[in-house]
């Protein structure tokens, strides 16, 4: 019989007791739901199958920003007391001085932490699917949108969980975390904007000035490439050999580094290093 | 009424129990480690013997919870070395880890998990098979007398019985050495007879076990070493017995006086007059009911005091050892070091 990953099985098992998850859970899908039928129940809609394709790319593109929004102002919390909650019940020192690795008690809370959030999104995939009824909205569009928010969500919540290692208290942790959530995703787009302004594109096939390397570590960047009708979707860039990635996949590998350097960190700085003397 | 103090001295005492061809299960030589501008371990070296219960004194802030801490793997100290079960744990901690189980003096429960949950998590988290463990925390809620608890959640245990379930989360395991800091902390008299009587049953098992502790009286009961630090440093370590005779051989001996016969005053005069005379007596001090007196020498001394005022007359209500003496070397060693 496999063993889960001890701190893992004992976060899952906590944190679906009781009725507060399902009630969360039911609480966002009905959510989204009232989003949904405001936009299809706009009296300007129009009632030509022609313009049907314009009413699935609205409905996606609400659909995608409420669900980005919940990922950038929830993922954060659901990891943020991930190292200092523990430190905080004193509960750390025992959980360290067990047979656990570093590396099994950081995965272990990042997963833990971010399962319910991925919960979320994939319960919103049959609301998301009424895009299909109306069309303008293509598979490998609806997939790459998803791409998008499962790598934003590793990115905000191993950032999060670095952030719990520094910290001593879970409130500081938290409010540490919105900031940098908002400093990456908000900050980042004003600075891109504002390094991009000056700089014309020489493409007349393609308006969009060249993206600023700071771009490629905003969520958001790699939202707003990844929605229908993208402005972003000209600036694919020819990587070399057979590959062109396009601009929300940069994005994506922007974001998975960042995380992997999160981890790395939270890994290294949880246990105090021993160095032989 | 007049009463003796004469000047107590201390002679050195044999600072080890264990022989040169046995490895101590716990060592550390010369631990340094810095809180800023504090040093709490100052080249601190201690040597627990096998099968042990080693009791650790000292005042507050005298380095006893950080030197537990660095044996159990949680801190890095900056000087020094420590071996547990001859393991160097700077080599291997995670080995160590596996060896040791670590009950700190203020520890929190996960509250939304029941007591047989807890006790699973920790097993897991130890890489202890489902099976296995289920069945040997069935034996430890036994043995902590939590049996009746286990689906309890923890949040709603008294602060005893948290202790007892963190004891028990320590054994899940099956260490061979215990680190336990303050474990009768807060608990009732009979909670800590019965936390006492647990860490006695452990050590017959076969288990060595560090245990820091205020209560010098329960540390004099049950351990069979004691290690006094202060400001960092072991002032001594040894046997129990040894420790205590330490001070020139001398003893306490609590002596209780009958006041119904004569009046008590004289009979306490006239009982200090004879003691006085007796050789070894260094000092006699007054008591609600009687004297104790501080005797250097063997059982034989201690018995002359006895024929002595039996021999006077003094009607002689109860005479024993008095169980303090634990509490005065440690006064003394510490206040000498206060001293230089």
């Amino acid at each position: 019989m496999i063993r889960v990953n001890a701190v893992l099985g004992k976060e899952l098992t906590t944190r679906m007791r009781g009725w507060r998850a399902a009630a969360i859970i039911t609480g966002y899908l009905a959510f989204l739901a009232a989003v949904s039928l405001a936009v299809l129940s706009n009296p300007n809609a129009p009632p030509s199958y022609a313009e049907a394709a314009n009413m699935g790319k609205t409905l996606f593109t609400w659909l995608a920003g409420f669900q980005m929004a919940l990922i950038i102002f929830v993922t954060p919390a659901s990891t943020a007391d991930a190292i200092s909650g523990e430190r905080q019940r004193q509960t750390l020192d025992l959980l360290l001085a067990t047979r656990l690795s570093s590396p099994s008690i950081v995965l272990g809370k990042l997963v833990a932490g971010l399962a319910f959030d991925v919960l979320l999104i994939l319960c919103s995939l049959p609301l998301f699917s009424l895009v299909f009824l109306f069309g303008g909205v293509s598979p490998d569009q609806f997939v790459s949108m998803f791409v998008v928010f499962l790598a934003t969500t590793l990115l905000l919540g191993s950032m999060a969980l670095f952030i719990s290692t520094v910290t001593r208290r879970s409130g500081a942790a938290m409010v540490i975390s919105m900031l940098c959530t908002l400093g990456l995703s908000v900050g980042l787009a004003l600075l891109s904007v504002y390094l991009a302004v000056p700089t014309a594109s020489n493409n007349p096939a393609c308006p969009m000035p060249p993206i600023p390397i700071t771009a490629y570590f905003d969520p958001l960047l790699g939202f707003a490439a990844a929605l229908p009708d993208s402005a972003f979707a000209c600036s694919a860039h020819a990587s070399g050999g057979p590959f062109t990635l396009a601009l929300w996949q940069e994005q994506v590998i922007a974001d998975l580094i960042l995380a992997a350097l999160f981890i790395l960190a939270s890994v290294r700085l949880l246990r105090p290093h021993w160095s032989s003397r | 009424m007049t009463v003796q103090h004469l000047p107590m001295g201390a002679v050195p005492a044999t600072d080890l129990a264990a022989t040169a061809a046995e490895t101590p299960m716990l060592r550390a030589e010369g631990l340094v480690k810095t809180y800023g501008r504090t040093r709490a371990l100052n080249g601190l070296s201690l040597h627990v013997p096998r099968g042990s219960i080693y009791g650790f004194v000292g005042p507050n802030g005298a380095g006893k919870t950080t030197t537990l801490r660095i044996l159990a793997t949680l801190l890095a100290p900056e000087g020094g070395e420590a071996w547990v079960d001859g393991r160097l744990l700077t080599t291997n901690p995670a080995a160590v880890r596996s060896k040791i189980g670590f009950m700190p003096d203020f520890f929190g429960v996960y509250d939304n998990l029941t007591v047989s949950e807890y006790l699973d998590f920790y097993a897991a988290a130890y890489g202890l098979p489902a099976a296995e463990s289920r069945r040997t925390n069935a034996e430890l809620l036994e043995l902590v007398d939590l049996a009746s608890k286990r689906n309890d959640l923890v949040e709603n245990l008294s602060r005893g019985m948290k202790q007892r379930l963190g004891l028990a989360r320590c054994l899940v395991h099956n260490p061979q050495v215990l680190l336990l800091d303050e474990p009768a902390s807060g608990m009732d008299p009979r909670a800590r007879y019965e936390m006492r009587e647990i860490v006695k049953e452990l050590q017959r098992m076969g288990k060595t076990v560090l245990v820091s502790s205020h209560i010098l009286l329960e540390l004099a009961e049950m351990c069979s070493h004691i290690g006094i630090i202060q400001d960092g440093r072991l002032l001594r370590e040894g046997p129990v017995n040894v420790i205590l005779g330490s001070l020139k051989g001398a003893r306490s001996v609590r002596i209780g006086l009958m006041g119904e016969v004569v009046p008590a005053t004289d009979v306490a005069a006239r009982a200090v007059e004879v003691l006085g005379r007796q050789p070894g007596v260094s000092d006699i001090v007054p008591t609600e009911d009687g004297l104790e007196v501080t005797v250097a020498g063997d059982d034989a001394a201690t018995a002359a005091l006895l024929r002595a005022l039996v021999e006077a007359g003094i009607p002689v209500l109860h005479f024993a050892r008095a169980a303090s003496s634990l509490e005065e070397i440690f006064m003394h060693l510490t206040e000498s070091d206060d001293q230089g």
